[in-house]
């Protein structure tokens, strides 16, 4: 039975107000473009555009619909193909635009398949610009899911699938949750998949986690401070001096026993471009985490914290159980730091 | 940052009261133009009878028809017309559906019927043509009557419209925990991310702009088949929604959407086999009613009137 933990809800509630302001900066209200698909089979239907999505004479300048398979088995392209850049990103998504905008989102193409006596199918690729960013969109969510099997990682989730491969992130959404629907999202899916040829690299900050105790579905990439604010409640005040030039992740650990409310230990490492940008950082996050803390280890409200330092990189521990464990879990980045390399 | 104690679920769960308490005793914020929140006489312009008990209560009508819809969704459009005639007719307190409509829409009324057109669940197409005839057979001639989601502020029916009809589906939403009636006005802001912040909890201001404040005749909150969880882009998984195939229909759109809430959480507690909070907490409806006065949030205020298939109605 699928679950959503509390954590998540905490996390969840942050992304509404955090993301808020990225939204206000890029504000809807453009029409998408939509283009019949170069290699559709039959002619389009009167109106088959998918409700909510406009009408337009648009055409496939993002190259991306060459990732979209003509059919696959029965299922065929229904309507055009609607083709998004970071402008008109939300006439394709509601709410979940901005998330997509802090990972450097290019473009979009979203097409329609149906099949006949089966729920429709929406798929949409979204191209990120690099792999790190395509990680980073498909772990923006939990992903408790068993694999489906193909691209660099994915997740079957009754009639959905999610996957990411190379620099793009791909959603296969049924309309309806049946058999035949959850067959047709793996088989469409695979056939995305198969088109593209690299199949990209997990960050290398990533690399850097400590596998002991880690939750796999709960790994998220990031480069902003609004961005990693979806997934923790910090203050509105950025505490690290994040930016585009930086890139960080943040992690979860078992169940803590301290902070309560079932909050689990998290470990955020961050890299900036510089040794010296990375001193402010964590001079910045002493003094609003952890403010007259000396030793970089101290309990806040929540649980033990602390920061420090290393070239480039910054790590904080944060809802640990102990100051012991906030110790144990600098040593085991200091071992496994980029991969170990 | 020196006070930790505001980065706390509970300092931010205190804060958030405080402000909702703050908020209604703020200049400005009108006060309830009747004990319900529901629209005043004179918005409406015919006398009915809004509320439920006249204890301040508000009236809404849960109306069900297992009939309504088949295993692939499709929707059957006569039993859909049957509900909403009698959810409006137990509403208004008539029992001919065609004078209950008769009391809400007058014919010199400019109609503007605010839709949704979300691709993944949009407010049927056989609620909307429903909604239609009953509007025209009020007397209103058709091309003083305008369907729309997008694109409101642009067309000229909504611009100069008399009567809003407010039809939505309910369903879990990314930045405002639920998609409601109170949310789906928000595109009648030219600016619809401006009031993403706090989880939309300041949607109920954008019934104050002129071009909606008490236009509001009707609110039908569509569910058919709503989504409880989500997640994904487009937070969308086919798996949480499920065919409960009713509608809530009702004056005051606090108690309509605070119905449906109940009736969401009423479903997760089932799904997920726990109390499970929403992944973004829902304080917009709370706040309708405490600093909006828009009507009332809380289910001891709200008469929930019951119609029709009773298998699993959850509350």
């Amino acid at each position: 039975m699928p679950r959503a933990p509390c954590c998540l809800i905490w996390r969840a509630f942050v992304s509404a107000s955090a993301l808020a302001l990225l939204a206000a900066a890029s504000l809807p209200g453009c029409d998408s473009k939509r283009s019949a698909p170069p290699d559709r089979v039959g002619p389009p239907e009167a109106g088959a555009n998918p409700p909510g999505a406009r009408a337009g004479a648009g055409s496939d300048v993002s190259g991306l619909a060459k990732f979209l398979p003509p059919e696959v088995g029965e299922n065929r392209p229904s309507g055009e193909d609607g083709h998004y850049d970071r402008r008109t990103i939300f006439d394709l998504l509601d709410g979940g635009a901005e998330v997509l905008l802090a990972l450097n989102l290019k473009a979009a193409v979203s097409r329609h398949y149906v099949r006949p006596g089966a729920p429709e199918l929406s798929v949409d690729l979204f191209d990120l610009g690099s792999s790190n960013d395509a990680f980073g969109a498909y772990h923006h969510d939990m992903r408790e899911g068993a694999s489906a099997g193909f691209g660099r990682e994915s997740e079957l989730a009754g009639s959905s699938v999610f996957f990411w491969k190379d620099r793009y992130y791909v959603s296969v959404v049924a309309y309806a949750n049946t058999p035949e629907a959850r067959d047709a999202v793996k088989a469409v899916g695979k056939a995305v998949a198969d088109r593209i040829q690299t199949p990209g690299e997990i960050p290398r900050i990533v690399a850097s986690l400590p596998s002991k105790g880690l939750v796999p579905s709960q790994v998220h990439y990031f480069h902003t401070w609004q961005l990693l604010r979806s997934h923790y409640p910090f203050p509105t005040d950025d505490l690290l001096g994040l930016g585009n030039d930086t890139e960080g992740v943040l992690a979860h650990y078992g169940q803590a026993d301290a902070g309560g409310e079932g909050a689990r230990t998290a470990l955020f490492i961050v890299r900036y471009p510089s040794g010296a940008r990375a001193q402010q950082g964590r001079q910045r996050f002493a003094s609003g985490w952890l403010p007259g803390v000396d030793a970089g280890i101290g309990r806040t409200e929540r649980g033990w914290a602390g920061v420090k330092v290393s070239d480039e990189l910054v790590v904080g521990v944060i809802d640990a159980s102990s100051a012991e464990q906030v110790g144990e879990l600098f040593a085991a980045v200091d071992r496994t730091r980029d991969g170990g390399k | 940052m020196n006070d930790k104690s505001k980065l706390t679920r509970r300092g931010f769960l205190t804060s958030t009261a405080a402000a909702m308490l703050a908020a209604s005793a703020l200049p400005g914020c009108g006060k309830k133009s009747t004990q319900s929140g529901a629209p005043t006489a004179s918005s409406l312009r015919v006398p009915v009878a809004r509320t439920g008990d006249g204890a301040g209560k508000s009236k809404v009508i849960l109306i069900r028809d297992a009939k309504v819809m088949d295993d692939n969704r499709a929707v059957d459009a006569a039993v859909m017309a049957s509900m909403l005639d009698q959810a409006v007719a137990a509403l208004v307190g008539e029992s001919d559906p065609a004078k209950a409509w008769a009391r809400l829409i007058k014919p010199t009324d400019t109609v503007g019927v605010k839709t949704n057109e979300w691709r993944f669940l949009r407010t049927p197409l056989e609620l909307e043509a429903a909604i239609r005839k009953r509007v025209e057979g009020a007397g209103v001639t058709s091309e003083r009557i305008s369907i729309r989601d997008r694109g409101v502020l642009s067309d000229p029916i909504f611009q100069r419209a008399t009567a809003l009809i407010n039809a939505r589906p309910m369903r879990t939403h990314h930045w405002s925990g639920v998609g409601t009636c109170i949310k789906n006005y928000i595109l009648f802001h030219p600016a619809p991310a401006e009031w993403h912040e706090d989880s939309c909890a300041n949607l109920g201001g954008i019934w104050k702009l002129p071009i909606v404040e008490g236009k509001t005749r009707l609110n039908i909150l569509v569910m058919m088949s709503p989504l409880f969880h989500g997640k994904g882009p487009h937070h969308f998984h086919a798996e949480y929604t499920w065919n409960y195939k009713g509608l809530i229909v009702g004056f005051d759109p606090v108690a309509v959407d605070s119905t449906g809430l109940r009736i969401l959480e009423a479903k997760r507690r089932a799904h997920f086999g726990k109390e499970e909070p929403f992944a973004t907490p829902v304080t917009h409806l709370r706040v309708a009613d405490k600093k909006y006065q828009l009507g009332n949030s809380d289910s001891s205020r709200i008469e929930v009137v019951k119609l029709g298939w009773q298998h699993e109605m959850l509350i």
